[in-house]
């Protein structure tokens, strides 16, 4: 029996593969918000670490791609380092940090602040693509209630956040209408990003490996976040601006400074933090002795 | 509407359990029609197919024999058995209901009762929350439910009280046709005339088509316009419920009849 | 002055070389051989093998060294592995009865033909630390292997009078397998896509269900119909040549559990199956294979489903191992955006029920009061 690894194929998965895949993508696009099933394969990183994510990817990317990586809205974190790097090493495209430089854009849980531009890809990492999941545990009932448009359970339970807490309580992965007809999980991102989905000039590209679905929202899509008329749907804000760069409406982290409490709040958009800076110094790469610690 | 056309028309229908060969009928040969605001009682011992039959007409079991036939709101009759399961489920939010004998299996148990009553509206469209709870909130107060309990989960309420909810939950999208499987069993015996006068009142008030199965002829006495006698799958007699209950002629009813303890 | 760190792809590589000299151990002792884990933790190697569906023990035992010994850790490895492999096409169904086993064992009969063979086995040892600085080899068999004779299956046996209901529909006709690892897994499953995503299920996980079943969650009375561990002849479905070609030999680890009997006004009581079929010596994982199967076959004899072990969307979504670690695992990567989310509307709800109950708010630290979101 054989133990010898070859050589692996551009973009790691092999032709086939990626023709299923992409094949997969366009009947996504075809059908925008619809999750369509596919095979997903292994990847070198476990289940829940953004396998789909990587397969879309690996489908899409060609040596004219610029990568951009980014999770929590940072290139830094160390998953985003770990799959920015896998691509640079089976695809051999070029990399950035810069988000307007970057053709594909993969990423966990943010929409960068920089706006998109038509001609890039956006492609969003989904633990749990079944918006009606929580609610109905079933999938042979949640595909009929996709395929009927039956949707009165997701509005039950804004209702009963509604009657509860006096709004709606879901902060992040906050279901959305696509195109009208499908209801869809925008992924784990925070509400606060739901409005950049609307009729962005990107391709929103959307893959579930562990659950096997891909799903797709094409350019100038209406997406619009569910609510009631007298209770619509309202974004997160922050009162405050970013603590380095100034930047005010934009998603912040919240970085506990002392042990008394006290925190500050900065930039999730590292890309977008380090450029609005005023002062070029005030984000510093750290040299040596940093050992296995990171401040991510 | 179409007057010439009753709401539902039912020919020979029958529902066999298992396959064909070796199977067992649960009812056959069923006929009748059901007019708009006509209640009709389906009545007979357990294991007489009065709950095949219902399951039948409502589309939970499928139709071994026969046809059924239901009356769009355009009038034109539709045969049920041809109807697209989309089709089908647009009937259920927005014509037809169905009240479990079990409030239990009608009801969402851990959604409050506002809740429970919105839905239906919320699944035709209704994307106001101040309208829908006001909504939730006048059902409550007619099916005699006290309003402070709309974010009360059926959890919490009595066995009547659920079935109350039921009933409101069915009745909130003004339906053309309900169905009711034994709607009072389970309840004690003051509960059970309230609600029968509550239901009696509603279908009054609404013009409601309804088919109603009971073991219980006093049940049928109460409310339904007509009656359906059912014995090992069969109908054996039906007419008017006065005058199947007072003047029986199928010695099957006359004994059912004789039997009622009286008083 | 706040300084934002960087550091993520050091630390990464920091990381990786910690792990390298924690899975080293201590260096004055030898490395362990890949072909010794082969050999002498053959159990573990089965398990690899049958989790991460590729028969390879050198290339198993090879990914336990390189996990340290985390089981699932090497199935990943393994799994990944397989995903680049070519495929050909497909055997021929092995037969189990082909080859004399090594081991068969019936609860069923006292006495058969073939007769019980015990082959190696855990079963009679008693559980106690053995000596081995006295006696390292360990006991030794008291006389040479003899050639053994006819071993016929027992659901064959029973089979012939139709007391057990066959293993496939007579109309079933030779339908290419589904592959679950190259087509997505839509419910319902046929019993064959089951099966085969049974067969890569979580040891531990079938397991449990196997013996919730026996105490009341579900309950099919299985009896050990045969278990049988012994090589088979692998042949490749070489349809350009028209015959098939022999590949070599794999050792296998079958189960046939016979369940209770059911029947109706059409059919005459026969006896059920539940089967599991395992790489390597795996018995605990084709016994609960076996019983998990049987489970899951409530509605094709009408039975009721009460249980989780009979809920084929339950079982199956949550067997595969490798995506639950992955899953479950994955909640170590940050999520504090989302957090930040829930956060925000905490301190939203808190504040306004502060004002709802006319009581003055709990003093905070002055800066986390500056920063925190105020509600109009």
């Amino acid at each position: 029996m054989s133990t010898n690894l070859g050589g692996y194929n551009l973009g790691y998965l092999d032709e086939q593969t990626k023709r299923m895949i992409r094949r997969a993508l366009l009947k996504a696009v075809a059908i925008p918000g619809f999750q369509v099933p596919f095979a997903s394969r292994e990847v070198p990183m476990p289940r829940g670490w953004g396998t789909g994510g990587v397969q879309v990817t690996a489908s899409i990317i060609g040596q004219d791609d610029v990568l951009k990586v980014i999770d929590q809205g940072a290139d830094d974190t160390t998953n985003a380092v770990s799959i920015r790097s896998f691509f640079a090493a089976v695809a051999g495209v070029r990399t950035t940090t810069r988000t307007e430089e970057a053709s594909i854009i993969q990423t966990r849980h943010r929409i960068p602040e920089t706006s998109l531009a038509e001609g890039q890809t956006i492609v969003y990492q989904v633990p749990g693509p079944e918006p009606l999941r929580f609610l109905e545990p079933r999938e042979t009932e949640t595909r009929r209630m996709h395929a009927l448009a039956d949707y009165g359970l997701m509005y039950v339970k804004l209702y009963e956040d509604i009657a509860r807490y006096g709004h709606i309580a879901t902060t992040y992965d906050y279901p959305v209408m696509v195109n009208g007809r499908y209801l869809m999980a925008p992924s784990p991102i925070p509400s606060f990003d739901n409005p950049k989905m609307h009729r962005s000039p990107a391709l929103q590209l959307f893959g579930a490996g562990r659950e096997k679905r891909i799903y797709a929202v094409p350019p100038y899509t209406d997406v619009e976040s569910l609510g009631f008329e007298d209770h619509p749907f309202e974004p997160q804000r922050f009162a405050q601006p970013c603590a380095i760069c100034g930047s005010a409406g934009v998603y912040l982290d919240e970085v506990i400074t002392d042990d008394a409490g006290g925190s500050m709040f900065v930039c999730s958009d590292t890309d977008h933090c380090e450029r609005a800076a005023p002062d070029p110094a005030g984000s510093v790469l750290t040299g040596d002795g940093a050992d296995t610690e990171v401040n991510a | 509407m179409n007057d010439a056309q009753p709401l539902l028309q039912v020919s020979g229908a029958g529902h066999a359990y298992g396959d064909r060969s070796a199977s067992r009928w649960g009812c056959r040969d069923v006929d009748l029609d059901l007019w708009p605001g006509e209640v009709l009682a389906v009545v007979g011992e357990s294991g007489s197919g009065k709950t095949t039959l219902l399951g039948t007409l409502s589309q939970r079991l499928s139709l071994t024999e026969g046809s059924v036939r239901y009356q769009l709101a355009d009038g034109t009759m539709a045969d049920l058995s041809e109807l697209s399961e989309a089709a089908v489920r647009r009937l259920w939010r927005t014509e037809w209901g169905f009240v479990h004998q079990n409030p239990a299996d009608g009801l969402r148990m851990h959604v409050s009762a506002g809740g429970n009553v919105g839905e239906p509206l919320m699944a035709t469209g209704w994307r106001h929350y101040g309208r829908i709870r006001a909504a939730a909130a006048e059902w409550l107060q007619r099916v005699e439910i006290p309003v402070d309990r709309i974010d009360d989960a059926p959890v919490t309420f009595s066995g009547g009280m659920r079935q109350r909810l039921q009933i409101a939950r069915n009745l909130v999208i003004s339906p053309r046709l309900v169905f009711m499987d034994e709607p009072t069993s389970g309840l004690d015996v003051s509960v059970q005339a309230r609600l029968l006068d509550l239901i009696r009142s509603l279908v009054a008030e609404l013009g409601l088509a309804m088919i109603i199965v009971t073991h219980d002829l006093g049940v049928a006495r109460l409310i339904s316009h007509r009656t359906l006698v059912m014995k090992d799958g069969r109908v054996i007699e039906s007419g008017l419920t006065d005058r199947v209950l007072d003047d029986p002629q199928a010695a099957y009813t006359q004994l059912l009849v004789s039997s009622i303890l009286q008083g | 002055m706040y300084v934002a760190v960087k550091g993520g792809e050091r630390a990464i590589a920091n990381a990786h070389a910690l792990l390298a000299k924690e899975g080293r151990g201590d260096p004055g002792l030898p490395r362990i051989e890949q072909a010794a884990v082969a050999g002498q933790l053959a159990v573990l190697v089965a398990r690899v093998m049958t989790e991460g569906s590729l028969y390879d023990p050198e290339l198993a035992a090879r990914a336990i060294l390189q996990a340290q010994g985390d089981a699932l850790e090497a199935v990943t490895l393994v799994r990944s592995y397989r995903t680049t492999l070519p495929r050909f096409g497909y055997t021929v169904p092995v037969d189990t009865a082909g080859l004399p086993p090594q081991r068969r064992i019936s609860a069923t009969f006292k006495d058969l033909p073939g007769g019980q063979q015990l082959g190696a086995t855990f079963d009679y040892t008693h559980r106690l630390f053995t000596d081995h600085d006295a006696d390292p080899d360990g006991p030794r068999a008291d006389r040479e292997a003899e050639p053994r004779p006819d071993m016929p299956r027992v659901t064959d046996l029973l089979g012939a009078g139709a007391l057990i209901e066959p293993d496939h529909a007579p109309d079933d006709g030779d339908p290419e397998p589904a592959d679950l690892t190259r087509e997505p897994t839509i419910f319902p499953m046929s019993r064959a896509e089951r099966l085969q995503a049974l067969a890569r299920s979580d040891e531990g996980f079938l397991l449990g269900l196997a013996y919730s079943t026996q105490r009341g969650y579900g309950g099919t009375h299985p009896f050990a119909g045969e278990i049988r561990v012994g090589e088979v002849e692998v042949e490749f479905d070489a349809p350009e040549l028209g015959f098939p070609v022999p590949l070599g030999r794999v050792e296998l680890t079958e189960c046939q559990m016979i369940n209770q009997f059911t029947g109706n006004s059409a059919t005459p009581a026969q006896f059920t199956r539940g089967y599991g079929l395992a790489f390597g010596r795996s018995e605990r994982k084709a016994m609960s294979m076996s019983m998990v199967d049987r489970a899951l076959r409530a509605a094709e004899f009408g039975e009721r489903v009460v249980a989780p072990a009979q809920d084929e969307e339950f079982v199956i979504s949550h067997s595969d191992n490798v995506q639950a670690t992955g899953f479950v695992e994955h909640l170590k990567l940050p999520h504090y955006v989302d957090f930040q989310a829930e956060l925000g509307l905490v301190r939203r709800l808190r504040s306004e029920f502060q004002l709802r109950m006319d009581v003055e708010p709990e003093p905070v630290p002055t800066d986390l009061a500056e920063l925190t979101e105020a509600r109009a």
